[in-house]
């Protein structure tokens, strides 16, 4: 596709300007376009028909074109929000608008993944709100809809953040959905967290920086976290007690063995031994880690559970102390990302 | 090991809730992590820190708030202009103790000096509305067109409502020449949010965007903040180039941002109708830390801690000399 014109430049700012319910100056439209160029992509996009397709079933009209980012110029679209992405194997991102007869002005960023598993954990990190049925999995509120379907995640939004335009967002959201068609998988690690008390789909990262915004447990890497891992924290409530689990995928035994003898030490502050370590700290809860060796076939990788802001020693205690079944990591493809 | 040998790799969440790691400086991040009085007798029985004298009111470097609930409409969408000029006004007077806007102005800004005046684009902009106030401030002390400039990272504009783009250049030593060579004066617009990677992202986050080449890998670059949660932010701030210049920074808290950043959840925008002014940038970040903090645990009706904790605050302090990172020796004034 051509290049962009100076009029999606002009309405890509000034949408961004209006999401916190500014007004834009022509010049600083202007001036935040200028620097837009770098965003297009020379040739069609896969994601153009989608978009397109999406529009018209929704039946609202294209307003200017698309823009497309890759994961070296994804800071040009958010300046300092691209980790957040890029700790996932992210590969694209296409934007554009759309608008309603009326006038109201809506807009769309699909983020495309290489893996899906990828793209659901990043849904999963902010996946508050109301759960409307589109797309695998999808969190809604103050007119925003975030959506996960295959390696695909989607944020459609209305300009202003108006809620009275929920069945508009809801049904751009669906059509964008039935125009990627094909869905994904979990990633396995989920399946290994008991449901039992579990109080929603855990979250899905790779990397130490997604874990301290999670939850921050330290400035080192005292997990070994890292691309080659995979990691999920749900929060469990059992009856009046509260906790957390954390489960890491680690590729082989040593490095899960490493991990959590690190996390015994440093963190818990108790020598590490072979045995499921569980401790009570400073606020009161209770802390522990126990590895578990993978089965074969997949015998050279390892599990480590972490138990972490537990009310109840029992429920702690039951959470790392039983083996997590469940399928093994899935294969990866395309090398070191994230 | 140690404690003090571990401390080289960094704290972890239990020096937290010790009250270990920054308590000389009273954060009270503690409690930001879930800390609750019912410690254990083991560390119970770890030494308190030392306690300091509270320093006098007068030495305590002050920061305004000022808030008027009708600045901005419920859907955020509207901002009244002349309650952001009214509020301006009342924190820059109450700031000095002079008796309008210009002559608090007139405090940092001669008739010709040029000013720049560092706002955000992204994602949360500074509301038009809040320069367009301090732009007639600096009109009535007399700033010639010629010597404004509004901007952030590579866009500039020149002169008050009628000014014209320019491209913004950075010196050799990556910081734009807006502040290292051109001048005098140095206002921070920042807004009120919370940030994916560093905590916070307010006043001394905001000078991102007067330097270039970063990156988050912080390799080969003149600023390598990113690391450890963005804990070295104050170093932008430090950098010779701006010694001297940045003298006030006015907080546009119109609406605020609680969870993630800059990427924007509107779930998580609020409207706190306010601006948060001072002269000293950290004590500035630390209210505004504790405002975003409160609004977060009233959201959940519980802790919810702001994750990753904010370090470069008090590292800005601690390690920069910037600025005043403990809230018991800020004076904060609500008008």
């Amino acid at each position: 596709m051509a290049g962009p014109t100076d009029a999606m430049v002009l309405l890509l700012t000034v949408a961004a300007l209006s999401m916190a319910g500014c007004r834009a100056t022509p010049e600083e439209a202007s001036a935040a376009g200028q620097s837009a160029p770098s965003a297009s992509a020379p040739t069609e996009d896969p994601a153009d028909a989608q978009f397109r397709q999406a529009i018209k079933t929704a039946g609202l009209e294209a307003s200017g074109d698309l823009a497309h980012y890759s994961r070296q110029t994804l800071y040009e679209f958010m300046d300092g929000g691209a980790e957040r992405y890029l700790g996932y194997t992210f590969e694209a991102l296409t934007t554009g608008g759309a608008r309603r007869p009326d006038g109201e002005a809506f807009r769309v960023e699909l983020y495309r993944f290489e893996r899906s598993a990828d793209a659901y954990g990043l849904w999963s990190t902010d996946a508050n709100g109301e759960h409307p049925p589109v797309g695998q999995r999808a969190a809604y509120g103050y007119g925003l809809v975030q959506m996960w379907q295959g390696p695909y995640v989607a944020r459609v939004y209305h300009e202003k953040y108006r809620d009275s335009t929920r069945e508009t967002v809801l049904a751009l959201g669906a059509a964008l959905v039935q125009a990627i068609g094909e869905e994904g998988e979990l990633p396995p690690l989920l399946a290994r967290f008991p449901a039992e008390g579990r109080e929603s789909d855990p979250v899905f990262f790779h990397l130490h920086t997604a874990l301290n915004h999670l939850y921050y447990l330290g400035d080192a890497n005292l997990l070994g976290l890292g691309a080659e891992t995979d990691a999920a924290l749900a929060s469990y409530r059992r009856g009046e007690h509260r906790a957390k689990l954390l489960l890491v995928q680690y590729p082989t035994a040593e490095a899960a063995g490493t991990a959590r003898q690190g996390f015994v030490r440093e963190y818990l502050e108790r020598t590490p031994t072979e045995h499921a370590v569980l401790t009570r700290l400073e606020d009161g809860k209770w802390a522990g880690a126990a590895a578990w060796n993978e089965p074969a076939p997949a015998a050279d990788g390892a599990v480590l559970c972490i138990v972490l802001d537990a009310t109840d020693r029992l429920v702690a205690s039951d959470l790392i102390g039983r083996q997590p079944s469940g399928p093994a990591r899935a294969g990866r493809r395309g090398g070191s990302r994230p | 090991m140690t404690r003090d040998e571990r401390r080289r790799g960094g704290y972890t969440r239990r020096d937290f809730l010790r009250g270990t790691a920054l308590g000389s400086l009273g954060w009270g991040l503690a409690a930001q992590v879930g800390c609750t009085q019912d410690r254990p007798p083991a560390a119970a029985a770890q030494p308190p820190p030392t306690p300091q004298p509270a320093p006098a009111a007068a030495d305590k470097p002050k920061v305004v708030i000022a808030r008027r609930p009708d600045a901005i409409s419920e859907d955020g969408q509207t901002v009244q202009s002349p309650a952001v000029a009214e509020m301006l006004t009342a924190a820059l007077r109450e700031l000095t103790g002079k008796d309008s806007l210009a002559a608090a102005l007139g405090t940092w800004v001669r008739p010709l000096d040029c000013v720049g005046i560092k706002k955000t684009l992204m994602m949360t902009p500074t509301h038009q509305e809040l320069v367009d106030a301090l732009w007639a401030g600096l009109q009535q002390i007399g700033v010639p067109a010629a010597n404004l400039m509004t901007w952030d990272r590579n866009r500039g504009h020149r002169g008050y409502a009628d000014g014209k783009m320019e491209e913004i250049e950075y010196a050799a030593n990556h910081v734009c020449k807006v502040c290292s060579e051109w001048a005098h004066v140095l206002i921070n617009l920042p807004g009120l949010k919370s940030h994916w990677l560093s905590g916070i992202g307010v006043c001394l986050k905001n000078w991102v965007g007067a330097v270039n080449g970063v990156n988050v890998m912080d390799q080969d670059v003149a600023f390598p903040f990113h690391g450890d949660s963005c804990a070295d932010l104050g170093m932008i701030a430090a950098h010779p180039a701006f010694q001297g210049k940045m003298k006030l920074h006015i907080v546009d808290g119109l609406r605020g941002l609680f969870e993630g950043g800059p990427q924007v959840n509107p779930q998580y925008l609020w409207n706190y109708g306010g601006l948060i002014v001072g002269t000293d940038q950290v004590a500035v970040d630390r209210v505004c830390l504790d405002i975003i903090q409160k609004r977060r645990n009233e959201f959940k009706g519980e802790e919810w801690p702001l994750n990753p904790p904010p370090k470069h605050i008090m590292v800005a302090a601690e390690k920069y000399a910037l600025g005043e990172a403990n809230l018991e020796r800020i004076q904060v004034v609500e008008v």
